[in-house]
């Protein structure tokens, strides 16, 4: 069991997501950039030319690699794109919550949460 | 006026018995008994299903947030001017420091109640982002202002100390120096700023509603999602444990049948 002061460590919250959501959570006082010489920043634009193996490497960054992500926040047509890994992420922290994007609405059925509690009432 | 109300005595008792006799006749006594008590798993699934409640609706509320914060975004990029082009990531701040930190608590120290995976996750405002740092621009310069006040209260308190005792001018001259001087509040940059110093009005506004999900909702939705998870490992392992207890049931009524039909024969 982790302890107290593993959660301490844990406060920021990064984002997976496309310019516009990045841009509203940024405007929101959640970007932090580390400071040199690693640079790393806890959010991934994502674009038509990003490749899926650039989202699942920051996905990994942010889930396992980093100690100080607290939540992770992901656009759902993003989560799709690496469904596999969303969907067998167990772990309690970071917390993994898929997010509407302004391009693609929030559909329950593909919410990693929602899919937990069919699965619990054997559907 | 009371005593036309007030049944008259003699009619009173042939009403009584016919109100205890279509009480008695039912006879309710099977569905009177005590209920069972809801099992482990039956009040594991209640919770659960407040949570679930809580979390649609929570949900809800973000989409209404998001949906707002995107359409002011828009907005603000169709009007933008001032050299701007695009509100995005061309403007983004390389050096860029969390303004709002998440803040994570175990619930269930203490209290025995809790399970162990129940944890509470909160945003705590840092040195101000948006709204947050507004205030506390002006708080800083309110405190900037009693500082200043501070110390020339001080120097004269200094000087009146000094005037009350007998030590000297050499105390009165040097304890303004020692007082501790308060530190200059810490002014984060607010990140409106990285696009100008006038940002159009709708830009504020999706702002304030990334503000309000970042704060109010993101933060309980988390920890709704941990609790619900946590729950659902009781309820599977409560499961677990009603079919073991059934099956050993099952297992204890064969062998005693077995040895029944040994006793006959």
């Amino acid at each position: 069991m982790a302890s107290q002061a593993d959660f301490r460590d844990r406060q920021f919250l990064a984002v997976i997501g496309d310019e516009d959501s990045i841009t509203g959570l940024l405007l929101a006082g959640i970007g932090h950039v580390t400071p040199p010489p690693d640079n790393q920043k806890n959010f991934l634009v994502v674009d038509a030319k990003t490749d899926n193996t650039a989202i699942e490497a920051a996905f990994e960054r942010f889930t396992n690699e980093r100690k100080d992500i607290g939540i992770v926040l992901i656009n759902q047509h993003i989560a799709d794109r690496i469904r596999h890994r969303i969907d067998t992420y167990t772990q309690a922290f970071p917390t993994v919550l898929e997010i509407p994007s302004k391009d693609h609405p929030y559909d329950p059925e593909k919410d990693s949460v929602l899919r937990r509690v069919r699965r619990l009432f054997g559907e | 006026m009371t005593t036309s109300t007030q049944p008259p005595p003699s009619q009173a008792p042939p009403q009584e018995p016919p109100q205890s006799s279509s009480q008695e006749p039912p006879q309710d006594i099977p569905q009177q008994k005590p209920q069972q008590p809801p099992s482990e798993i039956d009040t594991l699934l209640a919770h659960y299903l407040t949570l679930l409640h809580e979390y649609s609706t929570l949900r809800a509320s973000l989409n209404t947030a998001q949906a707002s914060m995107y359409h002011d975004i828009a907005r603000a990029n169709f009007c933008a001017g001032g050299g701007v082009r695009y509100y995005g990531r061309d403007y983004y701040d390389g050096r860029m420091k969390a303004g709002r930190r998440v803040r994570v608590s175990l619930e269930g120290e203490g209290q025995g109640g809790k399970g162990e995976g129940d944890h509470g996750v909160e945003i705590e405002d840092g040195e101000g982002a948006g709204k947050g740092e507004e205030k506390g621009e002006e708080k800083g310069s309110v405190q900037k202002g009693a500082a200043e006040a501070g110390e020339k209260v001080s120097a004269e308190g200094g000087n009146k100390d000094g005037e009350g005792q007998d030590t000297g001018e050499e105390t009165t001259t040097t304890t303004p120096s020692q007082a501790p001087k308060p530190n200059p509040p810490k002014r984060k940059p607010n990140p409106l700023t990285w696009f100008g110093l006038l940002t159009p009005p709708p830009l504020r506004n999706a702002q304030s509603h990334a503000v309000h999900a970042v704060t109010d909702l993101i933060p309980r939705l988390a920890t709704l999602s941990t609790e619900m998870a946590s729950v659902e490992l009781a309820v599977r392992r409560a499961r677990k444990r009603r079919a073991k207890a059934l099956k050993a049931g099952k297992n204890r009524v064969v062998a005693i049948m077995e040895g029944t039909k040994r006793v006959t024969e």
